[in-house]
């Protein structure tokens, strides 16, 4: 029983599948409605945008010395807008408030893709660099990327809102692969991708040294800079891939989308026991945690229960899970 | 000679195990410290003589009350000092001024001197005019009137900062003053200073410890010294009866050589290393140094010297001014470690846990961090030949871990030190620089560690090892390179290489010793 207990423990993730459990559980006891295949597949949707972007947060977390990324709802926000404005005639989009009806021109929805990642992967780029050349703490430059990326948002779109995508840009928020949302087996494939490149390939070895000891990674002549920079970059594709899928499922672009994203995405890679002195951590757990933010949310709009009462208990379950992680470090270290 | 009356503090039979940063005794299988009998009598100036190591700076924390002896007792004008309690020691009358400054680098000349005794003025304010005028004072009795107290600290040179640093200990009108390598930072002209001061607070009745590696100074103004070594005081005599300098440095070094190093000559090959005009800032020494194939070549001198900074320009951590670095025929670029590797060189850091490994990392991962590539597909680990190196080298070098998957930071500092050994030889470095290879390692480890840089040096390894720990380089090198003041001073070769010879030219004693 006792190595039982133990082998459990030994997974990072195991704190926040627990928490997970307890939740789900008294959740399909006391709350009606909630054991339903509908709601529990609507649980997941609406953790997707938050997970994807939580998977590059807990690659900027890993990579430590203070590594956090402030920016990434702003890069959702100006990403998608790009994207939308890639997509949509310009002679269009200032006129009119109206639901737009666009054809489904595959060359312009690639190239718009493109663009949105470009940009993504472009501010992200601006944030490593800032961090390891120029050699800013990771909060402030990526507290000014944050201003200033939203700023931007708001500049090329003039500050308006655009609804009506085209419908197959559309079914990649709203649709269902069998009977997994789209957004939902996007998340699931990029976090089993990231975690395998996490723990398999010698760039994840270097991410795991240079984010456990800085000095000790230059010594053995690792290109220190060059991983540091580019766990910013992908954090900002991922922020631009969780642009897509918001956008997709609300079918619009919105200059203030994703607004306070950052910050969700930061609780979800803690609850799923990435430390935030960098070093250690994992992606799977970083998705269970977006889940979880959702799940606690699901009551909430079910039993219509004020927002107000809630928010307080996000705030203790975080510290819960971090202190359930503690623990669990605790009782692995046996062997 | 010193009464009991006139004691001011007394240590008897003080030991201390290896410890931690806040002080917590880690290991006291590895004394610091162990039966340690001292005593200062009033207004006297004593010496505390010792190599690197020997337990100088521990002995004064004690006193202090920064760490907690394991045994043992402190007296403080006869009275018992509570365990680790430096504010008992304050108020008793003890200041220090350390060898790693304790100012507060964001905060003015005035604040710092005043810190902890400020004036509070009207209506609860710091009283900012008392406090310059207070500096102000203490400075002109270091004749540093220029100094400005209302400047911040980290505006200041060294030097400045050490004065600073000595005004902030008188301030407090210590009854006892510890001077812990005072003067290292400064000119000639200021030590003139400070020893001017030193003599004004002597008649009035301060007592002082004096920690120093220039034996000039002991003469200049000790009454007593005492010699440490290994963590023991070995005798404890009055300046004037000591005969020579190098009775001195005798007692420093010990005559004991354990077979402790397993030491052969290997038969010596090309040249691995070849250092050439290397002047890490404008205004170093040119530094020339090689290393051949099947050497050992130690690398000697005091704390501050220059050693750590060369060995890491020389593998490209950091950059340099001028010169040039070949290693096996290749010269490398300037600040680039990867070159370093390429070209076969190795690097085992002194700081372990900060430079040498990724504590939250595996064994199996930490041995292989510099090979992953070799190890690897296309980018991807492969797991199956990372436990088969890591397994191969783990029993080679008989290191005591639980697993291959165990963290490194629960093996001992020995064990830890042989998985970074084995880092660079499964990535086939075969020109080593060790620095600091056996600090806070104990005995048997040490050995073993001495056993496998013969072992290497037999199969052609160039080594060059950094050391402070004298009789290490003593028993381990076949050319010794000491170093002072950033520069090399001397060299030594085969049956001339001998402790006293080395402590002599680290401590710029060498003309002392011509002149007696």
């Amino acid at each position: 029983m006792a190595t039982a207990l133990k082998r459990i423990l030994s997974f990072k993730e195991a704190p926040i599948v627990f928490l997970i459990l307890v939740v789900a559980l008294l959740c399909g006891v006391f709350v009606p409605n909630f054991l339903t295949a509908a709601n529990l597949v609507n649980i997941l949707s609406q953790s997707a945008t938050v997970g994807i972007m939580a998977i590059g947060i807990t690659l900027v977390i890993i990579s430590g010395s203070g590594g956090i990324d402030l920016s990434a709802g702003s890069i959702l926000g100006v990403s998608s807008i790009v994207m939308a404005m890639t997509i949509i005639p310009p002679e269009l989009y200032r006129d009119t408030a109206a639901m737009l009806v666009l054809p489904n021109d595959y060359w312009v929805i690639f190239k718009a893709l493109v663009f949105c990642m470009g940009v993504g992967m472009f501010c992200g780029f601006l944030n490593g660099a800032m961090v390891a050349w120029v050699g800013l703490p990771p909060f402030i430059a990526t507290l000014a990327m944050m201003t200033a990326a939203r700023g931007l948002a708001a500049y090329i779109s003039a500050g308006i809102p655009t609804y009506g995508l085209p419908t197959s840009l559309v079914w990649v928020g709203q649709n269902s692969l069998w009977f997994v949302p789209v957004p939902v087996a996007l998340m699931i494939a990029l976090a089993v991708i990231v975690h395998i490149i996490l723990t398999r390939t010698t760039y994840g070895m270097s991410l795991l040294a240079v984010g456990g000891n800085r000095e000790t990674s230059r010594f053995c002549g690792m290109n220190v800079k060059g991983t540091l920079i580019s766990v910013y970059v992908i954090c900002g594709l991922f922020a631009a891939v969780g642009g897509v899928i918001l956008s997709a499922r609300s079918n619009q672009a919105h200059p203030d989308a994703g607004i306070g994203y950052e910050l969700s995405a930061i609780s979800a890679a803690v609850l799923g026991g990435t430390s935030m002195m960098g070093g250690s951590g994992g992606v799977l757990g970083a998705v269970l945690g977006a889940v979880f933010l959702s799940l606690i949310q699901n009551p909430i709009n079910l039993l219509n229960i004020p927002v107000a009462y809630m928010k307080p208990i996000m705030g203790a379950l975080i510290v819960i899970a971090v202190l359930l992680d503690q623990w669990r470090k605790k009782q692995s270290i046996g062997d | 000679m010193v009464t009991g009356s006139d004691e001011v503090i007394r240590l008897r039979d003080v030991r201390k195990g290896l410890y931690d940063l806040s002080g917590k005794t880690l290991n006291r299988g590895i004394p610091v410290l162990s039966d340690i009998n001292f005593s200062l009598a009033k207004g006297e100036i004593h010496v505390l003589l010792g190599e690197n190591g020997a337990g100088k700076s521990s002995l004064v924390k004690v006193i202090c009350g920064a760490i907690e002896p394991d045994q043992g007792k402190v007296f403080i004008e006869g009275e018992e000092i509570p365990a680790n309690d430096p504010g008992k020691a304050l108020s008793s009358g003890v200041a220090i001024v350390s060898q790693e400054f304790s100012l507060c680098p964001n905060l003015t000349v005035a604040e710092n001197i005043a810190l902890g005794r400020e004036q509070i003025g009207a209506g609860g304010f710091l009283d900012k005019k008392t406090m310059l005028a207070a500096a102000a004072a203490q400075l002109a009795r270091l004749e540093a009137s220029y100094i400005d107290p209302s400047r911040k600290v980290k505006r200041l040179p060294v030097a400045e900062q050490q004065l600073v640093e000595i005004a902030k200990a008188l301030a407090a009108e210590p009854r006892v003053l510890i001077l812990d390598e005072p003067t290292s930072a400064l000119t000639d002209n200021q030590v003139d200073m400070l020893f001017k001061v030193v003599r004004l607070l002597k008649s009035g009745g301060v007592s002082m410890i004096y920690i120093t590696h220039k034996l000039k100074e002991i003469f200049e103004i000790g009454d007593r010294v005492t010699v440490l070594r290994d963590g023991r005081t070995i005798r404890t005599i009055p300046v004037n009866e000591v005969a020579d300098v190098g009775e001195m440095i005798q007692m420093m070094i010990g005559s004991k050589l354990e077979n402790l190093f397993h030491k052969e000559a290997c038969p010596v090959g090309d040249a691995a290393l070849v250092v050439e005009n290397l002047v890490g800032r404008p205004g170093d020494q040119a530094v020339d140094l090689v290393v051949r194939k099947g050497e050992i070549v130690g690398l000697a001198g005091i704390v501050g010297a220059g050693r750590t900074e060369l060995a890491r320009m020389i593998f490209g951590i950091d950059k340099y001014a001028s010169g040039r670095v070949e290693v096996f025929g290749k010269t490398l670029p300037p600040g680039n470690p990867r070159a370093a590797i390429a070209a076969g060189m190795g690097f085992i850091p002194e700081d372990r846990k900060r430079q040498g490994i990724v504590p939250l990392m595996s064994v199996a991962e930490n041995m292989c961090h510099v090979s992953a590539r070799r190890l690897s597909w296309h980018g991807f680990v492969s797991i199956g030949k990372r436990r088969k190196l890591a397994a191969d080298y783990v029993s080679r070098l008989k290191v005591a871990a639980a697993s291959l998957g165990q963290e490194i930071r629960y093996l001992s500092g020995g064990n830890q030190q042989k998985v970074i050994l084995g880092k660079w030889l499964s990535a086939n470095s075969r020109l080593l620089i060790f620095d600091e290879p056996t600090r806070g390692i104990d005995v048997g480890a040490k050995s073993a560690i001495y056993r496998l840089m013969v072992d290497l040096a037999r199969r052609g390894a160039a080594i060059l090892m950094i050391s402070s720990e004298l009789q290490e380089i003593v028993g381990m090198s076949d050319r010794v390179f000491i170093m002072r003041n950033r520069g090399v001073v001397a060299t030594l070769e085969g049956g001339s290489i001998a402790g006293d010879a080395i402590l002599r030219y680290a401590m710029g004693g060498e003309e002392l010793v011509r002149g007696s």
